[in-house]
């Protein structure tokens, strides 16, 4: 037991068990102080002191916290967290209810997509590519869309019948693809070094998220649709096509989200089209593919996948099949979708002969 | 010293609260804010006195808290991390000119909790003057003896963890304090004197 006779004002407002007697008295604190002032009747000046100390000191402030302020203050940090959730991608399974808020890993990636390749047109275009320098040429001639990676981690569907070649020193310090034809891009954002697309007389630069662009080579339009984010489109110059010279002129579009523009090649200008005159022509799956799954069934999730990126993916219906997928997903390429997928379902996939193959214990 | 028993109670209510928490249940970040905000902000205010920006600090760290609630340490003291929390914060506000760094405090271990101020003793129906004249003698205190005397009294924090939270000597922290409450004394002594006059 301390001995608190010889305690000062100062010292007895610093002791816990006084500090508690004062602050939320009980039968036993009471018992034990009163007790204890009856033997030194002459601390009682003390004593008061030092209450009087911790009472001043455990003040709130004058202007403390309203209930108001504070309700207000929790609605918006729950507005705030909804808003952030919207951004990330969040993933539950359906058995474990678990959640796998990923860390808002907002990588921008860019999609453009190029239709409708005319097939006699194919010299007239590959004239865009640059001759001089060594090129890897991409073609597809098989009778469904192509998945192919890129260097730098972009990713490309190309069409049926589409052609598309990249200069071999690709992502070393400039990012150029040529098209001809049709392609689905999703372009992983690299700071300093634009991804650019040439097709046919225009060249547009992904300043992030995802577009859609109709080249017809056999058609006097070319028309850039963003769905997301912003592009910027520039008209091809002959003296210059380096990144370096593309900054903006006096007939150069930016385009953002649910934008259109068309270039004329008969009048030699680029315009931005009114939403009536838009084409009716059906967009890519991919397009139309919301990527926006509440407590769907995985095996709907690849089948999405499948129909968006035209790639086969196998896995065990009876161990898989019943795992859910709660997840929205903006224009992270197909890898990243896979992978965030199968985090959530706790599988792992495998990439044999160009098709995938994704195992797991299932979820229960 | 063992805590006392509400104490305890307390810290197993924050205990559970944080591990719903981490597991991913967002009333539990509700309900630590509503357990917390009004002392948070009362500290928050102590060290800077700025209002909006301590209800704007005091919102970030919420939501940060929701950000990282997978990686957060499942044993720490959590209403000392909380107030770490809005310290640091404040603090980035103040070096980086309202760019706000957190800096999440590594786990502090969850045992031997502080007696907590969560009953406020001043009486309800004290006259707004009385108030006012007990802010002013608080506030002729330097800005640090006053944070001390909020984190010991108003908070109700262990000298250790005060002297953790505030970077110092856990024997500063003790000797600040001493002067502190000296000086409050010889204020009050004048102060009622004055009160004295005023009214008699």
């Amino acid at each position: 037991m301390k001995n608190y006779l010889y305690y000062t004002p100062e010292e007895l407002a610093q002791d816990d068990r006084f500090i508690e007697w004062v602050k939320a008295p009980d039968p036993e604190s009471d018992l034990f102080w009163q007790n204890w002032l009856e033997t030194y009747p002459f601390k009682r000046a003390d004593v008061a002191a030092a209450r009087q100390l911790i009472l001043i000191s455990s003040q709130p402030p004058e202007h403390g916290l309203t209930p108001g302020e504070a309700a207000r203050m929790k609605k918006n940090i729950f507005r705030r967290i909804a808003s952030s959730e919207k951004r990330t991608f969040s993933f539950r399974t359906f058995s474990r209810r678990m959640y796998y808020a990923a860390a808002c890993v907002v990588i921008l990636w860019a999609a453009g997509w190029y239709l409708n390749f005319h097939r006699s047109d194919r010299e007239q275009s590959a004239q865009l590519v640059s001759e001089n320098s060594e090129t890897t040429i991409f073609e597809n001639s098989e009778n469904t869309p192509k998945y192919i990676d890129l260097p730098d981690g972009s990713s490309v569907v190309l069409g049926v019948g589409s052609r598309m070649s990249m200069p071999n020193d690709y992502g070393e310090k400039t990012r150029d693809i040529y098209l001809t034809g049709e392609a689905f891009f999703e372009v992983k954002k690299k700071q300093n070094m634009p991804f650019l697309v040439h097709a046919k007389e225009i060249v547009t630069k992904v300043l992030g998220t995802s577009f859609h662009v109709k080249a017809f080579p056999y058609q006097k339009h070319t028309r850039v649709l963003v769905k997301t984010g912003k592009v910027s489109i520039y008209e091809l110059r002959k003296s210059s096509t380096s990144a370096d010279d593309l900054i903006a002129r006096p007939g150069d579009l930016i385009l953002e989200a649910n934008q259109e523009a068309v270039y004329d090649h008969d009048l030699d200008v680029l315009q931005f089209l009114p939403h009536a005159n838009r084409e009716d022509e059906p967009l890519p799956s991919i397009m139309d593919i919301p990527f926006e799954y509440d407590e769907t069934p995985v095996g709907n999730v690849f089948a999405d996948l499948e129909k968006a990126y035209h790639i086969e993916i196998t896995y065990d219906q009876k161990t898989i099949s019943n795992c859910r997928v709660t997840a929205s997903f903006g224009d992270e390429p197909f890898y990243e979708k896979l992978r965030l997928i199968c985090i959530a379902i706790g599988a792992n996939y495998e990439i044999i002969n160009d098709q995938i193959n994704v195992t797991g214990r299932g979820c229960y | 010293m063992a805590g006392y028993q509400y104490d305890a109670e307390l810290d197993s209510r924050d205990r559970s609260l944080w591990s719903r928490l981490i597991e991913g249940d967002k009333s539990a970040l509700g309900l630590l804010f509503d357990h917390y905000a009004t002392e948070l902000f009362s500290y928050g205010y102590h060290i800077c006195g700025e209002r909006e920006l301590v209800k704007d600090v005091i919102q970030d760290v919420f939501v940060e808290l929701w950000t990282y609630h997978p990686r957060l340490s499942p044993d720490v003291k959590v209403k000392f991390y909380l107030y770490r929390c809005v310290r640091n914060a404040l603090h980035g506000y103040r070096e980086k000119d309202h760019t706000v760094t957190f800096r999440f405090p590594e786990g502090e271990p969850l045992i031997d909790s502080a007696p907590s101020a969560e009953t406020l003793i001043v009486d309800e129906e004290r006259s707004s003057f009385e108030k006012k004249m007990l802010n002013r003698i608080v506030g002729r205190l330097s800005a640090r003896e006053r944070e001390i005397i909020t984190l010991k009294y108003y908070s109700g924090l262990k000298l250790k963890d005060i002297a953790t939270l505030l970077d110092l000597r856990e024997q500063t922290v003790a000797n600040t304090l001493q002067n502190a409450l000296t000086k409050l004394r010889k204020y009050v002594a004048i102060s009622l004197v004055w009160v004295f006059q005023l009214f008699s």
